[in-house]
């Protein structure tokens, strides 16, 4: 319990960021109930152009599954502009709401709310809202998330942005599991940009579960390398996902 | 068009999607007791939802999980859940107790 309550105030000390580029990650609709999850993940893009080259998304998170379709979280964001040094950019509060019974319907979907609060004066908060969409055709589990964004407060900007992850999950062994991903940013939804300016990711992707046996719970990781497809996409881009996650 | 009606646009997309499939068969009952599934085998027709009901007889929680069927579920001791598989072609699709895995296992079978 003293090591929950520790680990509760360090994530609740991670606040700070301006949202400044993607979290490039995809979201299943389905709700843990009853599982403490502690999480760290991030991105490094990858590109011979120095404007391009290591823009980094750090993610810090604790979250919990309160019921059978309430998932809340607080997570802190750090990022790096290309030629710039990492930074503390804001604090969020994340909710996933389970709106279907996993499996009854023809597709699971659940609601995903973020508020994300910038550390800088002169930065916009972001809130954000995400359709999760999940659907197995076995083997495979397929997971859509379309996301709309928007800036609030000083410099914020003007109307709704739109993105998308994907991913084409094929579950081989627990501890071994091969996907592919993808993400997008087309633009605003008052206009979106030019098609070689949009940024637009794909490429594989390994995840699994595991456990230490002087620990109790479990150890999800997910990483992978995705390849840009437009002009205004990074060459390349590393992503990583490590979390543990416990029965609380 | 503004953020809010986007809001309502998404959960307008999303109801389209949820249309009740009433096709689903029997219910097929799985019990945990002694951190062991009984039964250990459930057979079940291609192409067809179920509905499977597992209980649980022990005092401790289980967790019903299993990567091939995408499903991983905390079972309060004494308690049950309810979990809809399928449908699924042909196959053995195994799962197993996350907190007993060396005792708590099974199969679904698609013959």
């Amino acid at each position: 319990m003293k090591f929950i309550q520790s680990t509760i105030v360090c994530g609740a000390a991670l606040i700070a960021i301006s949202p400044a580029s993607a979290d490039h990650k995809v979201y299943s609709p389905v709700v843990e109930e009853g599982v403490l999850e502690l999480e760290a993940r991030g991105q490094r893009t990858v590109d011979s152009a120095a404007d391009k080259n290591d823009q980094q998304n750090q993610v810090y998170e604790i979250s919990y599954g309160v019921n059978s379709w309430w998932y809340t979280a607080v997570f802190g964001n750090l990022t790096k502009d290309p030629q710039g040094g990492l930074q503390y950019n804001a604090t969020a509060l994340e909710n996933i709401f389970q709106l279907t019974p996993q499996g009854e319907y023809w597709m699971d979907v659940g609601l995903y709310l973020e508020y994300a609060k910038a550390s800088a004066r002169n930065d916009p908060d972001e809130l954000e809202f995400k359709l999760l969409l999940e659907k197995q055709i076995a083997p495979f589990v397929v997971t859509a998330n379309l996301i709309f964004n928007r800036d609030i407060g000083p410099n914020a900007g003007k109307g709704a942005g739109f993105e998308y992850a994907l991913r084409a999950n094929y579950p081989w062994k627990r501890a071994v599991q091969f996907g592919v991903e993808a993400f997008g940013e087309p633009g605003r939804l008052t206009g979106l940009d030019p098609v070689n300016e949009q940024h637009h990711l794909i490429g594989p992707v390994i995840s699994g579960k595991f456990n230490l046996p002087i620990l109790p719970g479990n150890f999800v990781y997910n990483v992978g390398y995705l390849f840009g497809m437009t002009q205004g996409s990074p060459a390349g881009e590393a992503k990583w996902e490590l979390e543990y996650e416990i029965p609380f | 068009m503004n953020f809010p009606r986007f809001v309502v646009l998404g959960l307008g997309i999303a109801s389209l999607w949820n249309v009740p499939v009433t096709a689903h068969a029997d219910d097929f009952t799985l019990t945990i007791r002694d951190h062991r599934f009984d039964p250990t085998s459930i057979t079940i027709p291609a192409d067809t939802k179920i509905r499977v009901i597992v209980k649980n007889d022990d005092e401790t929680a289980e967790e019903f999980e299993s990567p091939a069927l995408n499903r991983e579920k905390v079972v309060a001791g004494g308690g049950r859940i309810v979990l809809f598989i399928g449908p699924l072609p042909v196959g053995r699709y195994e799962f197993f107790g996350d907190f007993h895995s060396d005792t708590a296992r099974g199969f679904v079978v698609v013959p």
